[in-house]
C-alpha cells in the first residue's frame, strides 16, 4: 500500500517529533484514550458531528471485545501504539535506517530508484509531481473528485457527511470502531453520473501530501452509469515501523455503475493488517474486488458485497501468499438482498515456508432473492510440510429459488505436472514456480500491466528457496 | 478418589446419582460423579446457528424417571430393544453367539468386561466438552455393549432399536461397539418412539466406536423421533491399522437434532466414510456436524450428505475434515447438496477444511439451489401432473445417495420414510409394530 511510513519506534521515544513547543501535539502519546481522540479531531479542525463520530466509535471500541476467531492478536497491544502523527512530523528516516532485505527486495524487484524511497518511507511523497498533476488534471475535467479524505471533509463537507459511516458503522467490529475512533488519511472519490474514468484512481498519484497511513479511512461514490477503477497498494514490501494498519474502506456503487478495487497489499513482516472492506451495489451494479495479499505478520481481511439491488453483481477474486511466521486469514462476502443478483469469488492461496494461509467466507441469501446466484472457488496450494491451510466458508440459504455453489482443493504441486514439466527439460525450480504461476495467473491476469510485472518477479522471488 | 475428587456438585443429583447406579463397580461411579461436577458446571450449549436458549430445553425434566408402556410388539426382529427403563433383550442368532459375539446391557458388561470397557467408555468421546454429553456420562441408562472378537466377520447386523415411551422426559442412552482386530460388524440402529401428543422429551445419546486394526465397522442410524423430541446424538469412532468405519444416517424426525459425528483416524491407512441423508420438513431444525481427524498416513475419509428442505424447516450442516502434520498421503472429501423446496426453509453450510500437511488431497463443495424447472418442463411434458413431476425430482435427487447406504435393509427404510415425508401427510409416519424394522 502507497503509505507514507512513520518514524516511531515503540523504544525509542520523542525522538523526532512532538518536541516542536505545540502544546497539542504534545500530548500524543501511545495509548487511545478519549483526550486522544479529540485531540485529533482539534488538530484536524473538524466539524462538530465527525468529533462526535469518532467519540461513539471510542465507546464502541472501547466495549467491544477482541475477535476469538480467526488469526492470533494477543500479541497485539492498543496501549502501545501511536493513534495519530502529524504529517510534517513523518520523514526523518535515512536511507541507511532502510534493512537491507528490504533494499535487497527492491532492487531485484527493479523498483526505481526514486519509488524505493518512497516506499522505505525516506521521502514523504511519491517523487513524480509531474505525472500526478497531469493525472489530477484529467480526471478534474471529466468532474471526478479525488483528494485524501481529511481533504474531502473540509472541501466537501455535504458529500462526506451524507456517506461516511452509513456502509461500515463504527457498531460492525471492534477494528471498525477503532478506524472510526482515529482515522486519519485514505482516499476520497466522487465519480459523477454517467463518467467513465478514463484512467485508474491510482492511490499513488493522490493529490495531497496526506498519503494514506495506519489507519486509513476511504469513501468511494460511483455515481449511476459511472464506471471507476481505483487502485491501491503496491507489490513491493512496504516497510513500516507501525505495527497496527486497521483501514476502512466504504464503496457506494449507485444503479448501473460499476467500481473495481485492486489492491495488493505487501506490508512488512511486522504489521497486523486488519482491514474492513464492503462495498453496497445497487440496482444493476457491478462491484469487483482485486485482492492480493502478500505481505504482512497477519491479515484479517474479507471484502464484502451487498448486492441490495435488482440485477446487482459481486467479484472478488484474491489471492493470498503466507510464507515464514505469517498468517493471511483472508476471504469474501457477499450478500443478496435482491432478486437476479448474481456473486462470484475466486480465492487461491498459497502457503510456504511454514506460513498459514485460511480461507473464510460467506454467502448469505436472504429471502425472497428469487433467481439469486452465487459460484464460490478457492483453491489451495501447500508448498512444503512445514505449511498449513484452513478452508471455512459459511453458506446461509434462506430461500429456494436460488443458486449456491462452493468448491474447494486443497493440495501440493502435483508430481504429474512436474514430471511432465520436468521432462521437457526444467530444473524443479523451474517447473514448481511455472506451476505456481499458473495457479495464480487467473488473479495476476486481472490487474493493471505494471502491477502484473511486478508480481510476477515477487512470486518469482517469493518461490525461491521453496524447494527442497 | 470419589468423594475427595469432586466440589461443588448439588446433593440432590448426586444421591439420585447414588441411588441409581448403587450397583455399578465403583470406579464407574466414581466417573459417573466427575461428569455430574462437568454437567452442573457447563451452561447448555452456545450454538451459533442453533439458538438453543429460546427451546428451554432446561425446563425438561429430563433427569426424572417415570417411564411409560411399551408396546408389546416393539421388539420385532431387533437384536436389542432400548428403552428408558433399560435393556429389553439381546437376541443374538445362534451363529453369534457361538462366534463370542457379546450383546449385551453395559451396566452389566461394567463388572463383567471390564478390561473392554475401561478401554473404551469415554476414551473416544469426551464427554467434558458439552452440557449435555456430560449429562449423558453422569446418568446414562440404558447403556449396550457390543463387542466382536477378533477375526469373527458377523454377516448378519445388529440391530438396535430405540423406543421413547410417551412419558419419559429425558432418554439418555449409551452405546459402545468394541470391534477386535480384522473383524467385520454392522450395528443398526433406530431411534423412534411414541408420538404422544406435545409430550416434550430430552434425548442425549452416545456411541462410541472403537474400530481395531484391520477391522470394519458399518454403523446405520436412522432417527425418526417424535415430533416433541429435542435430540443430541454424538457419534464417535476410533479408527486403527488399515480398518475402516462407514457412518449410515437417516434423519428425518424430532423438533431439534444436533448430530455430531467424529472420526478420529488413528492408524496408517485407515479409512471412513460417512453418508447421511435428511430431510426436514413443519418447523424442524436440524444440526449435523461430520468431522473427521486423519491423524496417520495414507488415511482417507469420504463426507456426502444431500437434504431436502421443505415448509419452515432449517439445517445446518458443519463438516470439519483436518488433516494434521505427519498424516502423507492422505485424502480428505466432503459433498454436501440441499434441495430447497420452499422459500421459508433455510440452509446453512460450512464445510471447512483444516490442512497441515501438504503431501495430501483435500476437497470440498457444497451446493443449495430450487427444483430445476426445465426438468420439472420436461416430466409434465410426458405426462406426469406438476405433484408427480416434483416428486420424481426429488427421488432423482436423493437416489445417488440412498443407493450408498449400508446396509439394504437401512436403504429401504430410509426410502420408506422419504417416501413418507415426500406425501406431506401426516409426519411422523404412525408406527404399528409390524413396522419397525432394521
Amino acid at each position: 500500500m502507497a503509505t507514507t511510513p512513520k518514524k516511531f519506534e515503540f523504544h525509542d521515544e520523542y525522538e523526532y517529533g512532538f518536541n516542536d513547543g505545540d502544546v497539542g501535539v504534545l500530548k500524543f502519546q501511545r495509548g487511545l484514550t478519549r483526550e486522544v481522540v479529540e485531540e485529533i479531531s482539534r488538530i484536524k479542525q473538524e466539524p462538530a458531528w465527525m468529533r462526535d463520530f469518532r467519540l461513539h466509535a471510542l465507546d464502541v471500541f472501547l466495549k467491544k471485545p477482541m475477535p476469538a476467531w480467526g488469526g492470533d492478536l494477543s500479541h497485539l497491544d492498543f496501549d502501545d501504539i501511536f493513534y495519530y502523527v502529524r504529517p510534517s512530523e513523518r520523514q526523518g528516516r535515512t536511507w541507511d535506517e532502510v534493512p537491507a532485505s528490504i533494499k535487497d527486495t527492491f532492487e531485484r524487484l527493479g523498483i526505481p530508484e526514486a519509488e524505493r524511497k518512497f516506499l522505505a518511507g525516506v521521502s514523504a511523497q511519491y517523487d513524480s509531481e509531474v505525472v500526478y498533476h497531469n493525472i489530477h488534471r484529467e480526471l478534474a475535467d471529466q468532474g471526478v473528485l479525488f483528494c485524501d479524505t481529511d481533504t474531502a471533509l473540509r472541501e466537501y463537507p455535504d458529500l462526506v457527511r451524507e456517506y461516511f459511516g452509513t456502509i461500515i458503522p463504527p457498531e460492525d467490529n471492534k477494528f471498525a470502531a477503532l478506524n472510526s475512533a482515529v482515522w486519519s488519511g485514505g482516499s476520497f472519490v466522487y465519480i459523477p453520473k454517467g463518467v467513465h474514468c478514463r484512467i485508474p484512481l491510482q492511490a499513488y498519484f493522490r493529490i495531497n501530501t496526506e498519503k494514506m497511513g495506519q489507519f486509513e479511512r476511504t469513501l468511494i461514490i460511483a455515481e449511476e452509469d459511472s464506471f471507476g477503477h481505483y487502485v491501491e497498494g503496491c507489490t513491493a514490501p512496504v516497510y513500516n515501523s507501525e505495527s497496527l494498519h486497521s483501514a476502512v474502506v466504504e464503496i457506494l456503487v449507485k444503479d448501473s455503475a460499476r467500481m473495481r478495487y485492486t489492491t495488493v497489499q505487501n506490508w512488512a513482516p511486522n504489521v497486523y493488517n486488519l482491514v474492513t472492506k464492503r462495498a453496497v451495489a445497487q440496482k444493476n451494479a457491478t462491484m469487483e474486488w482485486v485482492d492480493g495479499n502478500i505481505g504482512s505478520k497477519l491479515t484479517m481481511k474479507y471484502p464484502s458485497v451487498y448486492l441490495v439491488g435488482e440485477g446487482a453483481r459481486g467479484m472478488v477474486l484474491s489471492i493470498a501468499v503466507a510464507g515464514k511466521d505469517q498468517h493471511q486469514d483472508t476471504g469474501s462476502k457477499m450478500y443478496h438482498y435482491a432478486p437476479n443478483t448474481t456473486s462470484t469469488i475466486l480465492s487461491k492461496s498459497i502457503s510456504k515456508h511454514g506460513g498459514k494461509t485460511t480461507y473464510r467466507g460467506l454467502v448469505h441469501m436472504a429471502k425472497g432473492v428469487e433467481n439469486a446466484k452465487s459460484n464460490v472457488k478457492c483453491d489451495t496450494l501447500i508448498l512444503d510440510e512445514t505449511s498449513t491451510s484452513d478452508t471455512i466458508p459459511y453458506t446461509e440459504v434462506l430461500d429456494s429459488r436460488v443458486q449456491m455453489e462452493h468448491e474447494a482443493t486443497v493440495t501440493k504441486v502435483s508430481e504429474e505436472q512436474l514430471f511432465y514439466l520436468m521432462s521437457r527439460g526444467l530444473s524443479e525450480e523451474e517447473a514448481t514456480r511455472m506451476v505456481v504461476m499458473g495457479f495464480i495467473e487467473p488473479f495476476t491476469r486481472e490487474l493493471p500491466m505494471e502491477f502484473a510485472v511486478e508480481m510476477n518477479r515477487l512470486i518469482k522471488f517469493e518461490m525461491e528457496g521453496a524447494i527442497g | 478418589m470419589e468423594a475427595p475428587a469432586v466440589t461443588g456438585v448439588s446433593s440432590e443429583l448426586r444421591a439420585r446419582q447414588a441411588e441409581w447406579f448403587a450397583a455399578e463397580p465403583a470406579w464407574h461411579k466414581a466417573e459417573r460423579l466427575q461428569a455430574l461436577a462437568l454437567y452442573e458446571a457447563l451452561p447448555v450449549p452456545d450454538r451459533a446457528r442453533t439458538p438453543l436458549s429460546s427451546r428451554r430445553l432446561e425446563t425438561i425434566p429430563y433427569l426424572e424417571r417415570r417411564p411409560g408402556p411399551i408396546p408389546p410388539d416393539a421388539r420385532v426382529a431387533a437384536t436389542v430393544l432400548l428403552t428408558a427403563a433399560g435393556i429389553k433383550d439381546a437376541a443374538l442368532t445362534p451363529a453369534q453367539s457361538a462366534a463370542g459375539v457379546v450383546v449385551m446391557d453395559l451396566s452389566v458388561a461394567l463388572t463383567r468386561h471390564e478390561s473392554l470397557v475401561r478401554g473404551s467408555l469415554g476414551q473416544i468421546e469426551n464427554d467434558g466438552g458439552d452440557r449435555y454429553t456430560a449429562l449423558n456420562r453422569a446418568f446414562w441408562q440404558p447403556g449396550l455393549f457390543c463387542y466382536v472378537p477378533r477375526g469373527v466377520e458377523l454377516a448378519d447386523p445388529i440391530t438396535v432399536v430405540h423406543w421413547l415411551d410417551g412419558e419419559s422426559p429425558g432418554y439418555l442412552p449409551r452405546i459402545v461397539i468394541v470391534a477386535d482386530e480384522a473383524s467385520r460388524v454392522t450395528v443398526v440402529e433406530t431411534l423412534l418412539g411414541d408420538p404422544a401428543d406435545g409430550h416434550r422429551v430430552l434425548v442425549s445419546e452416545v456411541m462410541e466406536v472403537d474400530a481395531r486394526a484391520g477391522s470394519h465397522v458399518t454403523v446405520a442410524g436412522i432417527q425418526q423421533l417424535p415430533p416433541g423430541a429435542e435430540a443430541f446424538l454424538r457419534r464417535r469412532a476410533r479408527v486403527g491399522k488399515d480398518a475402516r468405519v462407514d457412518w449410515n444416517t437417516g434423519e428425518f424426525g424430532a423438533a431439534l437434532s444436533v448430530a455430531g459425528l467424529g472420526t478420529h483416524l488413528q492408524g496408517s491407512g485407515s479409512s471412513m466414510s460417512s453418508v447421511t441423508v435428511f430431510y426436514g420438513t413443519g418447523a424442524q431444525h436440524q444440526d449435523y456436524t461430520a468431522a473427521v481427524v486423519h491423524g496417520a498416513p495414507h488415511t482417507r475419509s469420504d463426507i456426502l450428505a444431500r437434504g431436502v428442505m421443505a415448509d419452515r424447516s432449517r439445517s445446518v450442516f458443519t463438516g470439519q475434515s483436518v488433516i494434521e502434520k505427519g498424516a502423507v498421503g492422505s485424502d480428505a472429501r466432503q459433498k454436501e447438496q440441499t434441495l430447497m423446496l420452499s422459500d421459508q426453509a433455510r440452509a446453512d453450510a460450512i464445510p471447512s477444511l483444516q490442512i497441515d500437511d501438504n503431501d495430501v488431497f483435500a476437497a470440498h463443495s457444497a451446493s443449495a439451489g430450487p427444483i430445476d424447472a426445465t426438468m420439472l418442463y420436461y416430466l409434465e411434458s410426458r405426462g406426469l401432473d406438476p405433484e408427480q413431476a416434483r416428486r420424481v425430482v426429488i427421488r432423482g435427487f436423493l437416489e445417488p445417495i440412498l443407493a450408498g447406504l449400508a446396509p439394504p435393509s437401512v436403504q429401504e427404510r430410509v426410502r420408506e420414510l422419504v417416501e413418507a415425508k415426500l406425501g406431506g401427510g401426516s409426519w411422523p409416519p404412525r408406527q404399528s409394530g409390524n413396522s419397525i424394522r432394521c
